[in-house]
C-alpha cells in the first residue's frame, strides 16, 4: 500500500452548497486530502493552466483528481472536459464527473470524451460521505496515479 | 392546468369545402362518361339510319325505274296493239309480243323481290292489273283478227283497257310516293339522331370545361392546404422544442432547490440531537420534499413520451417483455409471482416506449396483488386483421385486488390514484404514461376489472406504422 500523501482534489462546481457539502463529507470520511474548488469551467482551466488569478507560484498545485460538475455557467463541464483532454499536459489527470444529471446522453458523451468515471451526486449526506470514502479509497489507495511532473 | 379551447381554424373549414369539390368532380366525371357513352350510341344509331336511308333511297330509285319500265313496256305493247287494230298489219304483233313479255317478266321478278315486304300486296295488285291489261289487249287483238275492226274497237270503247292503265299508273305512282316517304322518314330520323349526337358532343365539351375548372379549384385549394400544413408543422416543431427546453429546465432548476432541502434536512436529521417533535416535523418535511422530487421526475417522464420519442422500428414484443421481466426479477421473486407469456408478434414501434409500457403494466399487476394470494399474471395476444389496418390486441391480466369498473377513466388520468399514499406506493403516473404511449402509436387501451377478482388491460396497437 502506497503511503497516502495528501493528494489535491480539485472540484469544479458552481453550487456553493454542494462545494460545502463535499468539503464536510470529505472531513467526515477522514480522508486527508486537500480539496480545492473552482466555480465554473473558465476558472477550472485557469487553475489548471496556472493563469489569471492562479498565476502565482504554488497557488494552484496540480490536482491528482478532478471532480467535475457538468452544468456550470460561463463554461460548462462538457466544454472544459473537451479542452482538458485536448491539452497534452493536462490529459492524464483522472477526471470523475460528479453531477446531478442522470441523463443517458450526458453519461454517454462524458465517457466518449474520456472521463474516468461518472457519478451522480447522491441526495443524502450519508451517501455523500460513502461516495467520498469510496473515491478516496479507490483513487488514492487502490489505484496508481501518474507521478507528479514538476 | 387550464386548457384554452381554440376556435376551429380556417384550415378545418377549408378542408370541408375541399371534400365537397371532390364529390362534384367525381359526379362530373361519371356524368361525362355516361354522356359520352350515350352520344356514342346515338351516333352509331344515326349512322346506321343514314346508311339504311341511303340504301333504301338507292333501292327505291332502281325499283321506281323498273316499275316505270313495266309501264312503258305496257305502253309500247298498247301502241303496237293500237297499230294492229287500225292497220291489221302483222308487223305490229312483234313489238306487241316483246312489250308484253318484257312487262310480264319484270312483274314476275318484282313480285318475287317484294314478296316478303310490306309492298307485297300492292305489287300483286299491280301484277293482277298488268295481267288483266295484257289479257284485254290479247282479247282485242284476237277480236280484230277474227271478227274485224269494229268488234275490237267496241271493246276499246268500253274504256276497260284505259281504266286499267290508269289504275296501274296510279298504283305505280302511289308506290313511288310510299317508298320516297319511308326514305324521307328514315332520313329525318337519322337527322334527329345526328342532332342529338351533336348536342351530346356539345354537352360533353361543356362538361369537360366545367370539370377542368373544378380541377383547377381543387388543385389551388390543395396547394393552399399544403402550405397551411407546412406552417402548422413548423409551429408544432417550434412548440415541441419549447416543451423540450421547458422539460430540461424543470429537470435541473426545479430539482436543485429540492435537492438542497433534502440534503441539508438530511444532515440535520443525522447529525443533530433533536426533540422528538422536531424530529417528526423534520421527517415530514423531508418526506414531502422527496415526494415532490418524484412527482417532478414523473412529470418529466410523462412529457418525454412526446419529446423524446424515437422513430418507429420493427421490434419483437416477446423479447421486450422478457427483458422487462428479467429487470423485474427480484420483485417477481419477492412476491412469488408467476408470469405466463403467450405468443407475441413483432410490430413497428418505439422500443424504449413499449418497454416502458410493459414495465408499467406488469409492475402494476405485481404491485396490486392480494395479500394472501400469489400473483398470477398472464400476457397473451390476438391479431386482428381488417381492411384498414392490422392490429394486435395484447392482454395483461392478473388475479389481484381489481378495481371498480366505474374508475376506468380515472386510472388513466395523470396523478389520479385509487388508493392512499400509505396503502400502495406510486404517484399515479404509470397508466397515464401507458395511455400516452399507446396514443402515440395510434392504438387504444382499455381496462376491465372486478373488485376481488383481478384486472385485465387490453392494449391494441397497429402492426405497421405510417411513418
Amino acid at each position: 500500500m502506497v503511503e497516502a500523501t495528501p493528494v489535491v482534489i480539485l472540484m469544479a462546481d458552481d453550487d456553493e452548497d454542494d462545494r460545502m457539502l463535499a468539503q464536510d463529507a470529505l472531513k467526515e470520511s477522514h480522508l486527508m486530502n486537500d480539496l480545492r474548488t473552482v466555480g465554473d469551467g473558465e476558472e477550472l482551466l485557469e487553475y489548471l493552466q496556472r493563469r489569471g488569478k492562479y498565476s502565482e507560484e504554488g497557488s494552484a498545485p496540480r490536482p491528482g483528481i478532478i471532480l467535475l460538475d457538468l452544468n456550470m455557467p460561463r463554461k460548462d463541464g462538457r466544454e472544459a472536459l473537451k479542452e482538458i483532454k485536448a491539452d497534452a499536459e493536462l490529459r492524464d489527470i483522472p477526471i470523475v464527473v460528479f453531477t446531478t444529471s442522470q441523463a443517458e446522453e450526458d453519461i454517454y458523451r462524458s465517457y466518449k470524451l474520456g472521463v474516468n468515471s461518472f457519478i451522480t451526486k447522491p441526495v443524502t449526506f450519508e451517501s455523500l460521505i460513502q461516495v467520498m470514502q469510496t473515491l478516496g479509497k479507490y483513487w488514492f489507495e487502490v489505484v496508481e496515479l501518474p507521478s507528479k511532473k514538476q | 392546468m387550464l386548457i384554452r379551447l381554440q376556435r376551429p381554424s380556417r384550415l378545418a373549414l377549408d378542408v370541408d369545402h375541399g371534400v365537397l369539390h371532390e364529390k362534384y368532380l367525381y359526379l362530373g366525371l361519371l356524368a361525362l362518361v355516361v354522356l359520352n357513352l350515350t352520344t356514342a350510341v346515338i351516333s352509331v344509331a344515326s349512322l346506321r339510319n343514314f346508311t339504311q336511308a341511303r340504301d333504301q333511297a338507292r333501292q327505291s330509285i332502281t325499283t321506281n325505274i323498273e316499275f316505270a319500265d313495266v309501264y312503258s313496256d305496257l305502253r309500247d305493247a298498247e301502241s303496237a296493239q293500237r297499230g294492229y287494230l287500225i292497220t291489221g298489219n302483222q308487223d305490229y304483233l312483234t313489238p306487241y309480243a316483246s312489250g308484253t313479255s318484257k312487262a310480264q317478266q319484270l312483274m314476275t321478278r318484282l313480285r318475287r323481290e317484294f314478296q316478303h315486304t310490306t309492298y307485297n300486296q300492292e305489287i300483286s295488285q299491280i301484277s293482277t292489273l298488268t295481267d288483266q291489261k295484257i289479257g284485254e289487249m290479247n282479247h282485242t287483238l284476237a277480236l280484230r283478227k277474227t271478227q274485224g275492226f269494229s268488234a275490237a274497237v267496241a271493246v276499246v270503247n268500253t274504256n276497260y283497257g284505259l281504266d286499267l292503265m290508269h289504275n296501274i299508273q296510279a298504283k305505280l305512282a302511289s308506290m313511288e310516293n310510299e317508298t320516297n316517304a319511308s326514305t324521307a322518314q328514315r332520313d329525318a330520323r337519322a337527322n334527329r339522331y345526328a342532332l342529338a349526337a351533336y348536342g351530346g358532343l356539345a354537352a360533353s365539351f361543356a362538361l369537360t370545361l366545367g370539370l377542368i375548372y373544378f380541377l383547377r379549384r381543387i388543385f389551388r385549394r390543395l396547394r393552399f392546404q399544403s402550405s397551411q400544413l407546412e406552417i402548422a408543422n413548423e409551429e408544432l416543431g417550434r412548440s415541441n422544442r419549447e416543451l423540450q427546453d421547458f422539460a430540461s429546465v424543470a429537470s435541473h432548476d426545479l430539482q436543485e432547490p429540492l435537492r438542497k432541502i433534502q440534503a441539508f434536512g438530511d444532515r440535520l436529521a443525522t447529525t443533530s440531537h433533536l426533540e422528538p417533535d422536531t424530529q417528526v416535523y423534520l421527517d415530514r418535511m423531508l418526506d414531502a420534499a422527496s415526494r415532490m422530487r418524484i412527482l417532478i421526475e414523473d412529470l418529466l417522464t410523462y412529457s418525454r413520451v412526446t419529446t423524446k420519442a424515437k422513430p418507429f422500428r420493427r421490434v419483437s414484443l416477446k423479447r421486450i417483455v422478457q427483458e422487462v421481466l428479467s429487470d423485474m426479477e427480484i420483485r417477481i421473486e419477492e412476491t412469488g409471482a408467476v408470469v405466463t407469456v403467450g405468443r407475441l408478434p413483432s410490430i413497428e414501434a418505439d422500443a424504449t416506449q413499449i418497454r416502458q409500457l410493459f414495465q408499467n403494466l406488469i409492475s402494476n399487476a405485481v404491485k396490486f396483488h392480494k395479500t394472501d394470494v400469489k400473483p398470477s399474471i398472464k400476457i397473451h395476444s390476438k391479431i386482428d386483421r381488417s381492411d384498414i389496418q392490422d392490429m394486435v390486441a395484447i392482454t395483461v391480466e392478473d388475479n389481484g385486488i381489481g378495481f371498480d369498473q366505474k374508475y376506468t377513466d380515472r386510472i388513466f388520468t395523470i396523478f389520479q390514484r385509487l388508493h392512499g399514499r400509505n396503502e400502495y406506493e406510486g404517484t399515479g403516473i404509470g397508466l397515464a404514461v401507458v395511455r400516452k404511449i399507446v396514443e402515440r402509436h395510434g392504438g387504444t387501451v382499455v381496462a376491465e376489472s372486478e373488485i376481488g377478482k383481478g384486472s385485465r388491460f387490453i392494449v391494441t396497437l397497429p402492426i405497421k406504422q405510417q411513418q
